[in-house]
């Protein structure tokens, strides 16, 4: 006799419960006379056909997806390195460059009235001039001074004015642009004459240009020369 | 292409392993589920909860092929049955007779005990004489190691009524042996 633990008994029943499962195991008869003996009903044989159905069509719908999901990966991977590989090129760079700008035309381009509630951005509208950049000529030209050139871009108009000293001024009449002024080197002024205003930028190196920008009814004027300021503002006071 | 990707969702080997499966051991199965339930519809709904239970969890018993055994399925036919006489409230919880009641835990701290086959072999013939629900609760607790708790949850039983009829099966089968001498406590 041997004094052991309890455990002993524990470890003596799951052998002794494994070799009678086992046993039982080996003694029952084989299938197919158990399946004669005790044939399985319709309805259960229905039941474990749709069961094993269902769980092989849940098996192929998981590997479809992993597939799918493997397949968007690597379309996403190539397609990003093909559009890097693209964009190196300048031809596409400017493709894409022009279809961005055609679209922002198209569908995003915003346009502003001006104080009247008209458009100052179309000619048609009848707040503004009826007259092209190129119509307006300034009707004071300072002795000697005569046309040289004119260069006409869409609705702007470049005009220069020269003497026989080689002497010029040039005119900017713009309709869809605004003209900026230098007054960091110059001294700045305003004048208002007959309901405009006059931005003066008079230049403190004789060397250089001085410079009236004003507006009128949707276009812009720039007038910019050698001349004393007080010549260039008559002179754009007779632009009409 | 197509092809190709077809026969991938289809591989072989796992086009019909659970209707293979089934055909191999659904005999034995029935014949289990019958001895307990003494119902041939209620054995078949056993058999049929048993295989549903192992296809949803096929990756805990069908992942490595070792374990597609016939035992596992069998046990579980068994606690399947167990489970329907619950839901019938045919599972009889009567107090097993020639049983000590239930104190403490049981069994003495120390045992004396021939050790041998012999214990071995007696102890095997009172398993057998044993009805098959009570033998299908004491393989749960041996061949799976499960716990009283666990055990109750897979028959839908009551937890403590699991665990005293659980415990006096114990007792029972050490009791025998004691009786024929095998134990000296």
């Amino acid at each position: 006799m041997i004094n052991i633990g309890s455990t002993v008994f524990d470890s003596l029943l799951t052998e002794a419960v494994q070799a009678n499962f086992q046993e039982d195991m080996i003694a029952m008869p084989p299938e197919g006379d158990i399946l004669r003996e005790h044939p399985f009903s319709k309805e259960h044989i229905r039941r474990m056909d749709k069961l094993f159905s269902r769980e092989r069509n849940r098996a192929v719908a998981k590997r479809a997806l992993s597939f799918t999901r493997a397949a968007v990966i690597v379309i996403c991977v190539l397609s990003t390195l093909l559009a890097s590989l693209l964009m190196v090129n300048p031809q596409v760079r400017a493709a894409v460059r022009d279809a961005i700008v055609q679209f922002y035309n198209d569908h995003i381009r915003i346009t502003f009235d001006d104080a009247d509630g008209g458009d100052t951005d179309t000619p048609e509208n009848p707040n503004v001039e009826t007259k092209t950049a190129q119509d307006f000529l300034p009707h004071y030209l300072p002795d000697g001074y005569t046309l040289l050139a004119e260069e006409i871009l869409g609705y702007d108009c470049f005009k220069i004015y020269m003497d026989e000293n080689r002497n010029m001024f040039m005119l900017d009449v713009a309709l869809l642009a605004a003209h900026g002024l230098d007054i960091e080197h110059s001294k700045y002024r305003t004048e208002a004459y007959d309901g405009i205003t006059y931005h003066i930028s008079e230049t403190y190196d004789e060397d250089a240009y001085s410079n009236i920008v004003w507006t009128r009814n949707g276009f812009s004027f720039a007038l910019a020369g050698l001349l004393p300021v007080g010549d260039l503002l008559q002179i754009a006071r007779s632009v009409a | 292409m197509l092809s190709f990707y077809i026969a991938m969702l289809e591989k072989d080997e796992e086009r019909d392993i659970f209707a293979e499966f089934y055909n191999a051991h659904r005999g034995r199965c029935l014949k289990v589920a019958l001895s307990i339930t003494k119902n041939k519809a209620w054995a078949e709904e056993a058999v049929h909860e048993a295989f549903l239970r192992m296809i949803r969890h096929k990756e805990k018993y069908f992942s490595d092929p070792c374990k597609r055994t016939g035992t596992l399925i069998v046990i579980m036919v068994k606690s399947a049955a167990l489970n329907k006489l619950e839901q019938e409230n045919r599972l009889d919880h009567a107090l097993l007779e020639d049983v000590e009641p239930f104190v403490g835990d049981g069994l003495p701290d120390v045992f004396r005990i021939v050790a041998g086959k012999e214990a071995a072999n007696r102890l095997q013939y009172h398993i057998s004489q044993l009805d098959p629900i009570n033998k299908s609760l004491i393989e749960m607790k041996c061949l799976l190691g499960k716990t009283d708790c666990e055990i109750a949850e897979l028959i839908g039983s009551n937890k403590n009524a699991t665990a005293v009829r659980i415990h006096r099966l114990r007792r029972k089968l050490y009791d025998s042996l004691r009786k024929e001498g095998f134990i000296d406590d």
